[in-house]
């Protein structure tokens, strides 16, 4: 069995070959200046936050916004009932057998039969007054 | 050390195999539910989350010539129990009949039901049934509706018609015009709890309705509520069972008054009698008398067998076709113009011009007028009248229908008779609809009436003037208007028994008019069942009067009076009798020896003892 290459052998001053180049394990701490992954799952986690603060903002707006269209459309909905409602009062109040009956409880009487009054023309000399039969 | 039967292996092969069983079972439940019966079972649940309500579609108005409403829908409430779940009746209804001031004892009968479903009352007003819902009874709730009101009650009842506790048009224009009142329903859906309470993130969705359109008529409110009036007041002075108007305006057709009496609140329909809810203007044919001797007027100078200047001698009686018939009142024989015989409406001078123009022209003139055929109104229940076919007339035909007897008429046919005369001769479709008013309020307007030649200006002028001699000297002279020249005719007539041959004591008078008769535009008929005294110059004339004058007046019709510096009212009157001169139509020749219609000469110096 072939003993395992080690990096480097003093004892063999023979040129090292060139190795291939590929990972390798790196013990011990991590290279200084490479960042910690902590700064990015803090900023990841921020963001999150923000977000899913924005989402409950606009759930909060949007619910609000609901709320007051319902409310306006319930506004609405009196208003045109109200409008109805008041529509069909003046429509009863206006109908001629009320404003009859209203005129003979303030005692007014139907007219008279009407007398036209002809004027005197050229041709037809003195003025004639015809009175109802 | 081991008992047996209890090893370790044997003891989880065991665990294994009820485990297996145990979630194949459980795998085979979920593919059974989840897979093979996803779909009914997902149906089944919508079904129960899910529910529809139509949205009422609100009914068009109606309304008058100058928009006035005469029916109008608002909404309403229909208030309902779960009879199942109501525990305590007895105690919702006495909280409950206060407010919609019901019997208490009948609605706790009726909340006691079984039913899970039961309207307490339907069509309540909004304010009263939230009254109602402010109790917080449980199972008690509301349904949106909407409610038919004719804030006007009983103005032209039986023209609107009503509708049913659906808002579906029974009668009248509410049922000639259903389609277009009544629009679109809509429906809401919603996805709820099983305690009824709505999924906000459901499957909700809402189809607005469509509101139905409204529709403008030609009625015009004033004139029906005076011809109402008018009508009621004559009726009952005299004593008559029931009576109808119309109003026309014989340029346009429009119908300005169809007046019923007894009168129909359509708002309680349901506590009329079916006589009551008839617009008898349209639907009711009768015999209508001597106003039918305008028919062989137009057919004898038409043809020029009789001009109104012509003279006649008129006997009382006169037997002919194995009959004697006779005038209306002992007389002795007249010498008289044709004119003056229909001022006198005289049955005997007419059938004596009848014979001479015969039965073939009088037919024609009867279908060119419009008997026998609806008048084009379209109202529901319409008559065409009774007219026999040509070849079925009887041989006393020739003596019966030119008096108005042996034949059928519905007022509005009668009145478009008198319209067309009042048109020089022009025959306008009256019409009771003028336009449709869309939802958004915008105005659609029919066009004008078709219309059609039925006699020549000369002709309609000549009878015409025959008429206007019937109220200035005849027996129509309580239709006469201070101001105003009026033309028309008197008519009393007997009523056919119903279950046997020949006529009852019963009979209807009948006058209709025209007014300014120079240049007539307003037609009224005026007709009574059975009043007394028993002729229309003491009956229909007076009520004719009443409504013509009103409406002259409403409508800012001028008076027939002469003005400073222009012609007399008797040039007047000459002018208006004699125009239009004749124009030769090939389906009106006038006849050549006819002569310009003059005023008759009254009776009294014609006459003969």
């Amino acid at each position: 069995m072939t003993p395992p290459r080690t990096a480097a052998s003093p004892r063999r001053p023979v040129p090292a070959p060139e190795r291939p180049r590929h990972l390798r394990v790196v013990r011990g701490r991590p290279a200084p200046g490479r960042r910690p992954p902590t700064l990015f799952i803090v900023l990841a986690l921020t963001a999150t936050g923000m977000a899913l603060f924005a989402l409950v903002v606009a759930q909060v707006f949007l619910g609000q916004s609901s709320f007051r269209q319902s409310n306006l459309e319930s506004i609405v909905n009196q208003k045109r009932l109200a409008t109805e409602q008041l529509e069909l009062e003046v429509a009863k109040l206006a109908s001629p057998s009320r404003i009859a009956q209203r005129a003979q409880q303030i005692g007014l009487v139907p007219a008279p039969d009407v007398v036209v009054l002809t004027p005197p023309t050229t041709r037809s000399g003195p003025s004639q007054t015809r009175e109802g039969r | 050390m081991r008992r047996r039967g209890t090893r370790p292996a044997l003891r989880l092969v065991v665990l294994l195999f009820i485990f297996t069983i145990l979630f194949a079972s459980v795998a085979v439940r979920l593919v059974m539910l989840q897979i093979v019966r996803a779909a009914p079972l997902d149906s089944l649940g919508l079904q129960q989350r899910i529910s529809t309500i139509e949205l009422p579609a609100q009914r068009g108005a109606i309304f008058d010539r100058n928009m006035v409403p005469l029916a109008v829908s608002t909404d309403a409430r229909a208030l309902y129990a779960d009879g199942q779940r109501l525990t305590d009746p007895a105690g919702a209804a006495a909280q409950i009949a206060p407010i919609l001031g019901l019997d208490v004892k009948a609605l706790t009968a009726k909340l006691s039901t079984d039913a899970g479903f039961v309207y307490i009352e339907r069509k309540v007003p909004v304010d009263v049934a939230n009254r109602v819902l402010a109790l917080r009874i449980p199972f008690i709730g509301a349904l949106d509706e909407t409610m038919r009101t004719y804030p006007s009650n009983d103005l032209a009842g039986q023209v609107l018609g009503f509708v049913n506790v659906d808002n579906v048009g029974l009668s009248g224009l509410e049922s000639m015009y259903n389609t277009t009142l009544s629009g679109t329903p809509g429906k809401q859906v919603i996805e709820h709890d099983p305690q009824g309470r709505a999924i906000p993130q459901g499957r909700n969705s809402i189809v607005d309705p469509v509101n139905g359109s409204g529709i403008q008529t030609t009625i015009d409110r004033d004139i029906q509520f005076y011809a109402e009036q008018a009508l009621a007041r004559g009726a009952h002075s005299t004593g008559a069972q029931n009576g109808t108007a119309v109003v026309l305006d014989s340029k346009t057709g429009d119908v300005l008054a169809m007046a019923n009496w007894p009168a129909l609140n359509p708002n309680s329909f349901g506590t009329a009698t079916p006589d009551q809810m008839r617009n008898r203007t349209v639907t009711d044919a009768y015999e209508p008398g001597s106003v039918n001797k305008v028919i062989t007027a137009s057919a004898a100078i038409e043809a020029g067998i009789e001009s109104p200047g012509d003279m006649m001698t008129v006997p009382y009686h006169l037997h002919v076709f194995g009959r004697t018939f006779n005038d209306f009142e002992v007389h002795p024989t007249w010498h008289i113009t044709y004119a003056d015989a229909i001022a006198q409406s005289s049955n005997i001078g007419t059938i004596e011009v009848a014979i001479k123009v015969g039965k073939r022209r009088i037919y024609d003139m009867l279908n060119r007028y419009g008997y026998g055929r609806p008048t084009g109104v379209g109202f529901p229940g319409e008559s065409a009248g009774v007219t026999l076919p040509y070849d079925q007339w009887y041989e006393t035909s020739l003596a019966t229908i030119p008096i108005g007897q042996g034949i059928a008429v519905t007022p509005l046919q009668m009145a478009m008779v008198y319209a067309t005369i009042a048109n020089d001769g022009l025959q306008v479709q009256p019409r009771l609809v003028q336009g449709i008013v869309q939802p958004d309020g915008t105005l659609k307007e029919y066009g004008p009436s078709p219309s059609r030649r039925v006699v020549s200006p000369f002709v309609a002028a000549q009878v015409r003037g025959m008429l206007v001699g019937v109220v200035e000297d005849g027996t129509g002279t309580r239709a006469q208007i201070p101001g105003y020249l009026v033309a028309g005719k008197t008519g009393t007539a007997r009523v056919p028994n119903l279950h046997a041959r020949g006529y009852s004591s019963n009979l209807i008078t009948t006058f209709v008019g025209m007014a300014p008769a120079d240049d007539a535009r307003l037609v009224v008929l005026v007709q009574l069942y059975n009043p007394t005294p028993r002729v229309a110059a003491a009956t229909a004339a007076p009520v004719f009067k009443q409504i013509m004058q009103y409406s002259l007046a409403h409508l800012n019709i001028p008076p027939t009076a002469p003005l400073p510096g222009g012609p007399s009212i008797e040039e007047m009157r000459a002018r208006a009798l004699a125009l239009p001169k004749p124009k030769p139509t090939p389906s009106a020749t006038p006849s050549p020896n006819a002569t310009p219609a003059v005023l008759p000469p009254k009776p009294k110096t014609t006459k003969k003892p």
